[in-house]
């Protein structure tokens, strides 16, 4: 199974605050966070939300030779888009997030992209 | 495995848990990871900081198991060997002394979550982050 680039037109960026806060929600099973992103379509820097529903599980790992493996990327190709996603058959998604030299692993049902009234704090 | 309890819980009930990046600098990243879990134990607002975090992971114990809400460290900690032994490559991160880190394991009603990290404060109120924000919050409920 290949990693997927959820949103291929936001990418990070080169220099930019790199800074990441991802939140999990027990009440409403929810994740969110908001990323400092480089848009192609816009040609711009924009504050993007991801809102994650149903969400299963948020763990961190480092990134290794194996998890490249294991998401069918390539070992130097790096992670240029922001967030990738694998999809299960039962329906379920495992989405991963970059985050310096570990990824964070989200598994979901869905994946919602808010652009409005959303800050990257934190 | 052997753990040694460091807290247990009554009443505690979780409310958010999250994984913070920082890269402020310029040159290289000096910082390893937060984790925070927030709980409200006898319905007093509790943050825990875990600072310098390698790796958390969350699974949801089957129903049938029963479990005592408590924060422990594991004292055999198999895990940071098997760390090293994938921590091969190029990170931006150096670490120099591994025995620093410790396996925390904290359970909290059908929740298992397992923090190698360097240790952890408890702070008395949450610290909160998007949830300031009323057009965030609005989405997380």
């Amino acid at each position: 199974m290949k990693a997927q680039a959820v949103f291929p037109f936001l990418t990070e960026g080169y220099e930019m605050y790199r800074n990441k806060t991802i939140e999990y929600y027990h009440a409403s099973k929810k994740a969110f966070t908001v990323l400092h992103v480089y848009d192609t379509n816009q040609e711009k820097t924009v504050e993007v939300g991801i809102l994650f529903h149903q969400v299963e599980e948020l763990s961190q790992k480092l990134m290794t030779e194996f998890l490249y493996d294991e998401f069918g990327m390539e070992y130097d190709q790096g992670m240029l888009e922001c967030l990738y996603y694998i999809e299960h058959i039962e329906g379920a998604q495992t989405f991963i997030l970059s985050l310096g030299d570990n990824v964070v692993i989200i598994k979901a049902k869905s994946v919602e992209l808010i652009t409005e009234g959303v800050y990257a704090v934190g | 495995m052997k753990n040694k309890v460091l807290e247990e819980f009554d009443s505690i009930v979780l409310d958010s848990s999250q994984i913070k990046y920082s890269d402020d600098s310029i040159d290289e990243a000096e910082l390893l990871n937060q984790f925070h879990i927030r709980a409200f134990i006898n319905s007093l607002e509790r943050e825990y900081l875990f600072y310098e975090v390698l790796e958390v992971t969350q699974d949801i114990i089957p129903k049938t198991k029963p479990i005592t809400n408590q924060l422990i460290v594991v004292e055999n900690n198999d895990w940071i060997d098997s760390y090293i032994q994938n921590r091969k490559g190029k990170y931006s991160i150096e670490i120099k002394d591994f025995s620093v880190f410790k396996h925390y394991i904290f359970y909290i009603e059908d929740y298992e979550f397992n923090i190698l990290a360097e240790g952890y404060n408890m702070i008395n109120r949450f610290f909160e982050i998007f949830r300031k924000y009323e057009s965030m919050k609005n989405l997380i409920l």
